[in-house]
């Protein structure tokens, strides 16, 4: 349609994005002169929804928050209580944490490089289209992300928003049995995963170089997904998660309900480019190997080739999660005790889209006083625009429907997820 | 094998957790039923419908009907009996109608699969069906329960 001063562009879908939201890129002659991403709702109704609940209650309601990450919130939900209360998870307990995350990390992986990003690299509208084409590769990622949600499923007690979990461990330990049972499963998914690295490392990635501070748990001695330190690219110093808070600053925008977040007053990243660029090290040698292998460095700022970095850490997640299951012995009892007491605690964890971090203020008979949750696509925002920003500038030449779609495979280079919202993304451009 | 019926939803964005509401109400009528609640990613539903022979998805739609309406489409060996459901079900992550579609290309479609759609209004933030929805709720399991028959 067209107003009287230009063009509008009026795209109204972002189908393979997670949520409800809105873009609008503005074009004055050859120049971008503003970018307008609003995609993110706080979760400030569920930080409402826990004032005043019982400090056991927090892993199943903010699990609820998302439908493709919910182990994560229930994660860092559960760190941040267990802080509080003086409890320390570890052990085979801990280990169950981590393969409960790895099934949560293969299973979203795998759905967004094969069937949400990979079209964009491939030429197709979407999975389908794709699917009719490349059977057996669609199939190899939708196998990928049912051992995902097995892993979920036998750990977390059912795949989606898993029900097992709880402050200090797990209600019920899995299935011995079962759980061996997974190992055939979990072999062939490390050589499909190990293929999904050589398959997207053969796509045509467009250069880009994203100019963000990048931020990830420090890795303890292994690749990280719960922890409590934190490392950027800005700064050599080492950053107690309690200290998030004091570096991490959301803000309002004057075109956006959503809040920006900086690190120390600049642009910052999360998620799996943040986290292979500053813990590649950690890597499983298999996973380092065919990252070399796919032409990743030490470090990777290119948004488009996020779904090589996310290959390969699915192969590390499917590398992990059969160590992790080889290695299992059940512990004596599936939780250890917590007695709740006043104070403040931090959570963090990765999720599969980055760093998620919660603080939990409890009173002495562990009611919740106050709840703060940061998670990773709102962080991203500022970041997810300022690439946009360059994307739509150095594609300004091409017609509104490749810049659109160019600017929707930006987006999607962020996988970013929107609490499982129910409206579709609005994209326009418009040229004055 | 036992028919499954999947509730789809997210039960903290209003009417959109009519699927799961409907769910909640078959397990309850019909425990020998098998009954299944999913948020987020629909393409687990090929995994869940693996080798049945009936499947009945329960979800939110908007078709420009009155708030409340329900609907049912049937699709048999992957062809419908009309017109199919809207393209836009729903917009989780991969859509009901999406997933429906990547199965079809995959022949991963049960022998009978039945959609049962309640037309809804509010998708803000928060729990709880608004009015004419919640009234739809009984609607909606009889479709479900006519769809399943006598069945399981």
């Amino acid at each position: 349609m067209r107003e009287t001063q230009g063009r509008v562009l009026d795209v109204a879908a972002l189908a393979r994005v997670e949520g409800e939201g809105a873009m609008r890129v503005r074009i004055d002659g050859d120049t971008v002169v503003g970018v307008e991403l609003d995609i993110y709702e706080p979760p400030r109704f569920f930080e409402a929804l826990l004032r005043g609940r019982g400090y056991e209650e927090p892993p199943d309601i903010t699990a609820r928050i998302c439908g493709i990450c919910p182990v994560a919130y229930q994660m860092s939900s559960s760190l941040a209580i267990e802080q509080i209360c003086g409890v320390t998870v570890d052990g085979q307990l801990a280990a169950l944490r981590r393969l409960l995350y790895c099934g949560e990390w293969i299973e979203s992986h795998a759905l967004h490089i094969y069937l949400l990003h990979a079209p964009d690299f491939l030429g197709y509208d979407g999975g389908i289209a794709m699917a009719r084409d490349h059977r057996d590769v669609v199939e190899r990622g939708l196998r990928l992300k049912q051992v995902g949600n097995r892993l979920m499923e036998l750990v977390g007690g059912r795949a989606v928003h898993p029900v097992n979990v709880r402050v200090g461990g797990f209600y019920r330990l899995p299935d011995l049995d079962a759980l061996r049972a997974m190992i055939p499963d979990l072999q062939w998914a490390c050589g499909a995963a190990l293929d999904t690295v050589s398959w997207v490392a053969g796509f045509d990635i467009p250069d880009h170089h994203g100019e963000w501070d990048l931020v990830s748990l420090a890795g303890d001695g292994e690749y990280p997904i719960m922890g409590r330190r934190i490392v950027t690219s800005a700064a050599p110093d080492v950053v107690p998660v309690e200290e998030f808070g004091a570096h991490a600053v959301e803000e309002h925008v004057a075109h956006s309900n959503a809040l920006h977040a900086s690190w120390d007053s600049r642009t910052y990243l999360v998620g799996p480019l943040a986290r292979y660029s500053l813990n590649q090290h950690l890597l499983p040698p298999v996973a380092r190997e065919a990252a070399s292998a796919a032409g990743l460095g030490r470090e990777c700022r290119n948004p488009f080739a996020s779904i090589v970095v996310r290959a390969v850490e699915l192969l590390a997640a499917c590398t992990e999660a059969l160590r992790l299951v080889r290695e299992y012995e059940p512990p004596g009892a599936p939780s250890v005790p917590v007695v709740p007491r006043a104070g403040v605690g931090h959570g963090a964890s990765e999720a599969p889209r980055g760093l998620l971090y919660h603080r939990y203020e409890l009173d002495e008979r562990g009611i919740v006083l106050d709840a703060t949750i940061v998670p990773p696509t709102s962080q991203n925002q500022r970041a997810i625009e300022r690439d946009l920003w360059q994307v739509a500038q150095a594609g300004v030449s091409l017609d509104d429907a490749a810049l659109t779609a160019r600017c929707e495979q930006a987006i999607r280079n962020y996988d970013p997820c929107i609490s499982c919202a129910t409206h579709e993304l609005d994209l326009r451009i418009v040229r004055a | 094998m036992t028919p499954l019926v999947v509730g789809v939803g997210n039960r903290t964005r209003r009417d959109d957790g009519v699927g799961p509401e409907v769910a909640d109400l078959v397990r309850r009528v019909r425990p020998d039923l098998d009954v299944v609640e999913l948020s987020g990613d629909a393409s687990s539903m090929l995994e869940l419908w693996s080798g049945r022979e009936l499947v009945v998805v329960v979800d939110a739609v908007r078709t420009g009907a009155p708030t409340g309406s329900c609907h049912r489409w049937v699709a048999c060996s992957g062809a419908w009996d009309a017109v199919p459901p809207p393209s836009r079900l729903s917009s989780h992550l991969v859509g009901v109608r999406e997933a429906i579609d990547l199965a079809a290309a995959l022949d991963r479609l049960p022998p009978v699969l039945v959609v049962v759609g309640v037309e809804v209004t509010d998708l803000g933030v928060g729990a709880g069906l608004s009015g004419a929805v919640a009234a739809a709720v009984d609607g909606a399991l009889d479709l479900v329960l006519e769809s399943v028959g006598e069945s399981g």
